[in-house]
């Protein structure tokens, strides 16, 4: 039986990068995850991914830390091995109008979402362009898309993902590497369930589909771009989103 | 154990066949970018190549200096331990 494929997700240690890993795991892979904070959420991930049947390896990281993810994906490939699908998930928010925004937070975002996602390209990119094969997917956001107020970092951060997304297939397409990008809508999570209802009305009002989306149609279009079946895609930012963009 | 000179014509004959050139095009400093159009595809190549045939992993790091012969010989003697 030949080995597994090995998934790094990064920022898995709850939403959305939580349900990815597990996805994955269930689909067949050996899983790797970071997280920054949560432990206990981590050590969740971790068991979720396991009773997959999958082997899992975990540890802390600051992704915009470029020591901190060579260290990381370093022990990861000494784990489990080459890195054959690399899922940039790690993510904050630190919403606020423009005027009001302290440059610290503007600087946190776009070097969490956006540094760090460069930095874990840089690394398991130069693996994969070895080896001649692989493929990433960030996770984007419809924010960096359409843009959204009193998200200036955070939109600004997912659009720079999907500009990078665009850039590095068509760099990395020569060495069978494919790079897409999943901006998802308002999608079920902790982060939503902490909204106040009247936000969410509000927010329902502007998807056609009428209903906030879940993890698991994340993970599934997450799933279908990392396949085979997706050969011949590369350089897209896939919207989930119940049709938010129309 | 090759002497220096071998390795240099064995890695000379890896990197010519990657630049698609012959290998007495090349010196020991014409750079691979400027002098036989060499590009990051065929750099990677080179690497792959040179960790393949000698048994080591070259560091991310090492790249950006790997730009001619002499260069190339200095990295990959250092990864295999030639010099000690």
């Amino acid at each position: 039986m030949p080995d597994k494929p090995i998934a790094l997700v990064t920022g898995a240690s709850r939403g959305i990068g939580r349900g990815i890993a597990v996805r994955l795991a269930a689909e067949g892979y050996d899983v790797a995850f970071c997280f920054r904070s949560g432990k206990e959420a981590a050590d969740e991930t971790r068991a979720a991914v396991e009773a997959a049947g999958a082997r899992c390896f975990a540890d802390r990281c600051d992704v915009a830390d470029h020591a901190d993810v060579q260290t990381f994906v370093t022990a990861a490939e000494d784990a489990l091995g080459p890195v054959d699908l690399l899922v940039n998930n790690a993510g904050i928010t630190r919403d606020n109008p423009l005027v009001l925004m302290p440059p610290e937070d503007w600087n946190d975002v776009i070097a969490t979402n956006l540094t760090g996602t460069f930095n874990f390209c840089r690394r398991v990119a130069f693996g994969q362009m070895k080896r001649r094969r692989g493929t990433i997917v960030n996770i984007s956001s419809v924010a960096g898309v359409y843009g959204n107020a009193a998200q200036a970092n955070y939109a600004a951060s997912k659009g720079g993902m999907n500009v990078l997304t665009r850039s590095l297939s068509r760099e990395l397409a020569p060495y069978g590497i494919r790079v897409n990008a999943v901006a998802p809508g308002f999608i079920e999570t902790d982060m939503t369930d902490a909204l106040p209802e009247k936000f969410r009305a509000k927010a329902l009002k502007t998807i056609p589909l009428g209903r906030i989306g879940t993890v698991d149609q994340v993970a599934d279009l997450v799933c279908f771009l990392a396949s085979e079946r997706a050969a011949y895609i590369t350089g897209q930012t896939v919207q989930v989103d119940g049709g938010y963009s129309q | 154990m090759p002497t220096t000179q071998q390795y240099l014509d064995e890695i000379r004959e890896i990197v010519a066949d990657s630049l698609e050139i012959e290998p007495d095009e090349m010196t020991e400093t014409s750079s691979f970018v400027d002098d036989h159009d060499g590009d990051s595809l065929r750099a990677i190549e080179i690497l792959a190549r040179l960790e393949k045939r000698y048994g080591i992993e070259i560091p991310q790091a090492e790249l950006p200096k790997m730009g001619n012969l002499r260069a190339v010989y200095d990295v990959v003697a250092e990864r295999a331990g030639w010099n000690s």
